[in-house]
């Protein structure tokens, strides 16, 4: 019995440490990627003229964000993680919507008192 | 493949992914409202057997769970394995047998539409389970029986898992 409530007790610590570690990956993912991109974003924008602005502009977009593979690698895990969160909350409103539903249901047999 | 290839195939992978996730779960919405009620149903059935209604309770409770999307793939092939084992040896299911007949037949779409819905909780594991389906119907196996196998064998496995044995504590 004992045992078994150890295993538990080990689960919920696994299932908090995951959490943990997805969290700070994204916040060091972001940290990484403007670290690395912004010494390519400067050098770009320094030698862009105006007529080609726009292109250069998106060129110091690549830069910013391909400051090396890792900071590319960062930044995709970091969108990835965003990404999640955003059908994650979709998701919580159709749960709480199925939630809503199944407290809502009298069950057969009782009469709702008035 | 240049630095920048690798970051628009993953933007936009990940971009396909969001609208994909996205639409699965506004497309499944109405259809686990459909499911709940077939489900709060089932529950108000004065004769439904015991077991058969905490197994219902169950799958409305885990409706939205990931991580049995995940299970019901990865047990997928074990199902298809004792499939075949009970089909060589001739022995038909009789985990309904308890069942009033005129329930039967709903408990049985219940479960299928349960493993359904449950998987489509992530695109990715919907994905991998219709392929290991093609799979298997292509080779003519047992898919049908497979299903009914995934609902038996994920539930033993998860009202044997830590996660269940901690809510088993925290109801005690």
């Amino acid at each position: 019995m004992r045992f078994k409530k150890i295993i538990a007790i080990a689960w919920q610590i696994i299932k908090l440490l995951w959490k943990a570690t997805w969290g700070l990956l994204g916040f060091v993912g972001l940290l990484v990627t403007l670290d690395s991109g912004w010494d390519g974003f400067s050098k770009d924008v320094r030698h862009s003229s105006f007529v080609n602005f726009l292109m250069h502009v998106w060129q110091a977009l690549i830069a910013l964000f391909t400051g090396d593979l890792i900071g590319c690698i960062t930044l995709l895990v970091s969108v990835a993680i965003l990404t999640h969160l955003l059908v994650e909350k979709a998701r919580q409103r159709s749960k709480t919507e199925f939630q809503s539903q199944r407290k809502k249901r009298v069950p057969k047999g009782k009469v709702k008192k008035k | 493949m240049t630095d920048s290839m690798v970051l628009a195939l993953g933007l936009l992978v990940i971009g396909f992914y969001l609208i994909i996730s996205n639409r699965l779960i506004a497309l499944l919405h109405p259809l686990k409202m459909e499911f709940v009620a077939r489900g709060e149903q089932l529950l108000n059935e004065p004769d439904l057997p015991a077991d058969i209604a905490v197994d219902v309770k169950h799958s409305l409770d885990v409706a939205y769970s990931t991580s049995r999307a995940w299970l019901f793939v990865c047990l997928t092939p074990i199902a298809m394995v004792v499939a075949i084992y009970h089909q060589i040896v001739g022995r038909t299911d009789k985990s309904l047998d308890h069942v009033p007949v005129r329930l039967r037949n709903s408990v049985r779409i219940f479960g299928g539409v349960s493993v359904l819905l449950t998987i489509a909780n992530s695109p990715l594991a919907l994905c991998l389970f219709f392929i290991q389906i093609f799979a298997y119907a292509v080779l003519f196996l047992p898919v049908g029986t497979a299903v009914r196998e995934l609902m038996r064998i994920g539930t033993v496995v998860e009202y044997s898992s830590p996660s269940a044995l901690l809510h088993h504590y925290r109801s005690v």
